[in-house]
Parts: structure tokens; C-alpha cells; sequence
């Protein structure tokens, strides 16, 4: 009870409300709306901040729903699977059931997964702590990298060529081993590297707000907003599938581990898992509730998920948590086993934090739904000016670096490219953040032994290369054996 | 998708590549320890043979497109000019901001990315109530009223 204050409790309800606002936008999911605020939350009190961010997380990741089930635009990657049959539920007329199922069933998987962090984190960073050294930080990072071939999608060479850029960037400034100035054309301030926070934010908001800036005029995201059927009935058939939720449950929490996969890739999972299950009748993708059901449970799941990797090891589990690391080390907090055992208020203020938003998720949900479905007919010309400002002033209150807003400028120029021809924006940034703690663990583990073996030396070692190994060879061997054969039968 | 938008997407990948091969050039020449150049060296010889491999890849697309579209580029169109104000305005408020201060700033570079937007109502609507609205709320309401003081610069 200590940890429950009501200041804490207020930042919370804040955090979701504008999580909620800018969730409900499409294109601008949870790690555009975090990137947003990372500059409000600089002065904030450390706990503050987090309760602030993790009331933000959880609004915009459910936020996005509501646009993909009333208007069949999903608000982010990590709402997809919620429009296949979210949608078609709305056309039926039963929009408010649907919102009803998406919002109990985002709660119940928020929950859960506050709960899995709650229980899991601590016994991960308890094990690791015991067994950690060099070889084995590059073995786990080297599994963080390899599970971004998940992330990459369709195309891999383009996705590898975003990820080595993304290594490339990690590497420009001080070389931390031998203190020798790379790749900094000179520049003095380059010689830090390249910031984070500006970075993100150049990368996700600025990229953002120029694809924003190039629709019509007078453009809003949606004309009109109607909603239909009852909310209460979508809760009470959340409850009824009660085993469909767990299912979702456990899928966005394992997911949600791995580094770079997270809620985008878990909630079409737990969708088609749910799908190849109880999809004897045909309806799913023309309006079965339980369609909306698994990917908002399975979503919600992963929000405290993605943390467990960003608190015991200093690897974030995706975009969001990549810039709540961020906010960490803006408060002079070092992510990592060592967090468990000297901040141990911390880690169990944040922990009551992310139950606690998900707790009250439920409420506002309800009280808020109609509001939010209206702030989609906002107009773009409207949004994209106030959204310009908030960036770059958000930059610059940093530390009033003209070098900071330059950052954010360049980076939103790469952002806004890559979108429009097409290159995965993940594994640049997953990369560009695991890359120098690569760098230095492979280093430091050869300056350790006289040989490359130094990598293998213990039977810890060797258990997480093959899983790497397994992680790295796995998709293309079962595409080439398992899927193969099954097109040719069909 | 048109030769316009393969040739965009060729520059891009052309200036990765050059990128690639000045950071790759850079590895090899500069006087570093051999520990300190193994990692640089291999993720960039990576990427420029994959850089090389895309790059050849969309010039054959241009070279093909280019051969059946015989239609001249256009590249001021409403959509660009858009997208650069919005670059631009984000500059100037940055410049404006450093010349002057926020509140100019803001009142000059807002309501003028609102009207290349194209949006003049609230273009002129923000011109009248955004220098009105920061007297009353910040002025009058936080330095008057609660006695806070501002940060430096507004």
C-alpha cells in the first residue's frame, strides 16, 4: 500500500487520458504518442514520470483500437488483428459491443501482464545476476538482434540493410573501449554520438507529422463517428470466452520477452491462433466477437511484458519501451539486474504503477469512449502545426542544444523516407540502441581470453548461442521444410 | 509506382551506399587499435554488399521504367510544397526561437503552417487568439496571479 499515492494515482489517470487521445490518431501509436512526452518528463520526480509514461503506454495501445473497429483504420501496428473483425462488427451495427469486448478484454490482458512482470522480472534479474558476464551479455544481445528477423518482415535484405544502418549510427562518437574519436566528420558534437531521445523523436514523431502534413485540405481522419449495440454486452462476452483470453493472455506475454517483435507482431499471433481454433462456423474476419477479444487481450499483455527484458537486462523489448530506457537513464537510472537490487523502490513503485494502470484502464475507458471517437475528425491542418511545436520545442528543452533539434531534423527527413520507400523503421532503432552494448561485450569478452572460444566457454554460453543459432536458422529452415511441402499439398 | 517515385527511391539508397562505403573507407584508414575496427569493419562491409545489391536493384527498375515512361517529372507538386513548409516551419521556429524568443516563435510559425496547409480560418483565428490566449493564461493567470517565474527564454 505504501507505494500507492495519490499523486501517483493522478499522473496515471493523466498519462492515460492523453495516451488515449493521441492512441485514438491513426499512425501515431504508442511509440509516437511516448516519444511526444519524453520532453515533459524531464523535470519530472522519477516516479512521476514512470507513472506518467506507463499511463501513456497503456492508453495509446488501447486508444488504438477504437479507430480500427469504428473506422477500419487501425491506430497502430499493434491494432491490426482488432480491425478484422472489429470492423465487420461495426457495419453489423454492434460497434459498442465490440468497443465493450476491446475494452474489458484490454483491462483483463493489462492486468495479467502487470502481474507476469510483477512475479517474473524479479526472478529473471535474480538468475542473471548470478550468471551474467561478458559473454554472456553479447549471447543475449545477439538473441535481442536475432529476433529482429521476426520484426523485419517480407523483404530481408532491406530489413538487414536497415538494421547494419542502424549499428552504423550506434558506433558514431568516443569509442567507449580505447576513448578514440569514429565516424564524426570532425564534429565536436558528434563526438557524444548521436543522441537518443532526439533521435526517436525525429525518427517516429517528425516522420510522423510530415506524412501527416501531405493529405487534403481540410482533411480530418474520419467524416462522422456512429456507434451502435451495447457496451456491457461486449463485456459479458469477454467473460464468457474466458479460456480465449487466457490464451491471448499467455501468447502477448511470451511474445511481448522478445526484443523487437512486442505488440505489433502479438496480436496478429493471438489472432490467427484464435482463429485456427474456433473458427469452425467461418465467421471469423465478418464479425465474431472473439476476433477482437484474442488481439485486444493478447495486445494489452505485452505492454508490461516488453518491459521485463528493458528492466532486468537494459534490452528493450520494442519502440515504447526503448524510450521509457530513455526516460530511465534521463533519471540517472541504469536498467539492469543491479536495478532489482539498488532500486528496489523503484522497480516496485513502477510495478504497483503499471497495475494500477490497467486497473483504472477500465473506467475511463467507459467514461472517455465517445470524447475519444470524436477527436478523429479533428482537421490535419490543425493537428499538424501544434504537433510540430510540441517536437521541437520538446528537443530543445532538453538541454537547449541546437545539435539536438538538428538531430531531430535529419532523422525526420531518414524517418519520413524510409516510410514512403518502404524500409522497416525497427531494426534500425532496435539495432542502433543494442548496438554499443554489443560492441563492448564482444570486446571485452576477447580482451578477457586469449581466443574467440572465451565466447563458449561455459555450457550458459553455449545453451544461449544455440537458441541464437535456433533463432537466426529456425524461420528459413521451417519455411523451407514445413511450409513448402504444405503449398505443394495444397 | 512511377519512375518519379523510383527515382526518389534510388537517391535514397544511393546516398545510404555512399554513406556505407565513407564510413567503410573510414574504418580501414583511420589510426585506431585492431580490436577497436573489427566490429566497424564487419557491419559495414555488410551493409555496403547489401547496399550495392539494392541500389543495382531499383536502377535496373528505373532504367525499365524509364524505357515506357517517356512523362516529364514533376516535382512541385501540393503535396511536396506541403511537406517542405512543414520541414521549413519547424526551422523557423527553431531560428525564431533562438533570434527572438518563444512567444514569437510560436505566434509567427503556427498560424503560418496553418495557412500553406491551407487551413486560413484557423490560420487567422490562431493569429488573433494565440498572442491574445498566452497574455490571459500565461501572463495575467501564471505570472501574475501565481507568481511563476518563466523559463528563460519566454
Amino acid at each position: 500500500m505504501e507505494y500507492i499515492e495519490v499523486g501517483i494515482f493522478l499522473w496515471v489517470v493523466v498519462g492515460l487520458l492523453i495516451g488515449i487521445l493521441v492512441g485514438v490518431l491513426p499512425g501515431l501509436g504508442a511509440a509516437t504518442a511516448l516519444s511526444l512526452l519524453v520532453p515533459l518528463t524531464y523535470k519530472m520526480d522519477t516516479n512521476i514520470a514512470i507513472a506518467f509514461i506507463m499511463g501513456v503506454f497503456v492508453g495509446a495501445v488501447y486508444g488504438s483500437s477504437i479507430t480500427s473497429i469504428l473506422l477500419n483504420i487501425p491506430g497502430s501496428a499493434t491494432s491490426v488483428a482488432t480491425m478484422f473483425d472489429g470492423y465487420p462488427l461495426t457495419v453489423k451495427g454492434y460497434s459498442l459491443t465490440a468497443l465493450g469486448a476491446s475494452i474489458t478484454s484490454s483491462s483483463i490482458g493489462g492486468i495479467a501482464g502487470a502481474l507476469f512482470l510483477m512475479f517474473v522480472s524479479r526472478y529473471i534479474a535474480n538468475f542473471f545476476m548470478h550468471n551474467m558476464d561478458s559473454p554472456s551479455y553479447f549471447w543475449i544481445i545477439m538473441i535481442a538482434l536475432s529476433c529482429l528477423i521476426t520484426a523485419i518482415g517480407k523483404d530481408r535484405t532491406i530489413g538487414f540493410a536497415s538494421a547494419l544502418f542502424g549499428l552504423m549510427v550506434g558506433t558514431i562518437g568516443m569509442d567507449m573501449m580505447s576513448f578514440n574519436y569514429r565516424y564524426n566528420f570532425g564534429s565536436f558534437y558528434m563526438g557524444d554520438g548521436i543522441p537518443m531521445v532526439p533521435l526517436i523523436l525525429g525518427i517516429y514523431a517528425l516522420s510522423h507529422i510530415m506524412t501527416l502534413s501531405q493529405r487534403e485540405v481540410g482533411e480530418s481522419i474520419s467524416k462522422s463517428v456512429q456507434m451502435h449495440g451495447s457496451l456491457w454486452e461486449g463485456a459479458k462476452q469477454t467473460l464468457i470466452n474466458w479460456v480465449l483470453v487466457i490464451r491471448s493472455i499467455i501468447i502477448g506475454a511470451v511474445i511481448g520477452v522478445f526484443p523487437g517483435i512486442g505488440g505489433a507482431t502479438a496480436n496478429l499471433v493471438a489472432y490467427y491462433n484464435a482463429k485456427s481454433k474456433y473458427n469452425q462456423d467461418d465467421t471469423f474476419g465478418k464479425g465474431d466477437i472473439r476476433g477482437v477479444i484474442a488481439a485486444e487481450a493478447c495486445n494489452n499483455a505485452t505492454v508490461a511484458s516488453t518491459l521485463v527484458p528493458t528492466f532486468t537486462l537494459g534490452i528493450p523489448g520494442g519502440i515504447p519501451a526503448a524510450i521509457l530506457l530513455s526516460i530511465l537513464m534521463i533519471h540517472g537510472l541504469t536498467p539492469g539486474p543491479t536495478l532489482f537490487t539498488e532500486n528496489v523502490d523503484f522497480v516496485n513503485q513502477t510495478f504497483v504503477t503499471v497495475l494500477i494502470a490497467n486497473l483504472i484502464l477500465f473506467p475511463i475507458a467507459i467514461l472517455t469512449l465517445r470524447f475519444f471517437a470524436r477527436i478523429t475528425t479533428v482537421k490535419i491542418s490543425i493537428l499538424v502545426p501544434f504537433l510540430l511545436v510540441f517536437v521541437v520545442y520538446g528537443v530543445y528543452g532538453l538541454q537547449r542544444s541546437l545539435y539536438d533539434v538538428i538531430i531531430v531534423f535529419v532523422f525526420g527527413l531518414i524517418g519520413y523516407l524510409f516510410n514512403k520507400y518502404n524500409i522497416p523503421i525497427v531494426p534500425f532503432l532496435i539495432s542502433y540502441l543494442l548496438g554499443p552494448m554489443f560492441e563492448v561485450s564482444l570486446r571485452r569478452s576477447l580482451r578477457a581470453g586469449d581466443d574467440i572460444f572465451i565466447l563458449v566457454s561455459k555450457p550458459f554460453h553455449i545453451v544461449l548461442a544455440i537458441i541464437a543459432l535456433l533463432l537466426i536458422v529456425g524461420p528459413p529452415l521451417y519455411n523451407l521444410f514445413v511450409k513448402k511441402p504444405l503449398i505443394k499439398q495444397a | 509506382m512511377t519512375k518519379q517515385n523510383i527515382l526518389g527511391e534510388l537517391i535514397l539508397k544511393l546516398i545510404l551506399l555512399i554513406y556505407g562505403l565513407y564510413y567503410f573507407i573510414e574504418t580501414i584508414t583511420m589510426d585506431i587499435s585492431y580490436n577497436a575496427r573489427i566490429y566497424p569493419f564487419i557491419i559495414s562491409l555488410a551493409f555496403n554488399i547489401l547496399m550495392i545489391m539494392l541500389t543495382s536493384e531499383v536502377f535496373k527498375k528505373y532504367l525499365e521504367q524509364a524505357k515506357n515512361d517517356r512523362q516529364s517529372f514533376k516535382i512541385i507538386t501540393p503535396e511536396a510544397i506541403k511537406l517542405f513548409s512543414t520541414y521549413a516551419a519547424g526551422i523557423l521556429l527553431i531560428a525564431l526561437t533562438l533570434l527572438v524568443n518563444y512567444w514569437l516563435a510560436i505566434i509567427v510559425a503556427l498560424p503560418l503552417l496553418a495557412y500553406v496547409l491551407e487551413d486560413k480560418k484557423f490560420s487567422l483565428i490562431s493569429y488573433v487568439f494565440l498572442p491574445v490566449g498566452m497574455i490571459i493564461i500565461v501572463y495575467i493567470i501564471f505570472v501574475r496571479f501565481l507568481s511563476v517565474r518563466l523559463p528563460v527564454g519566454f
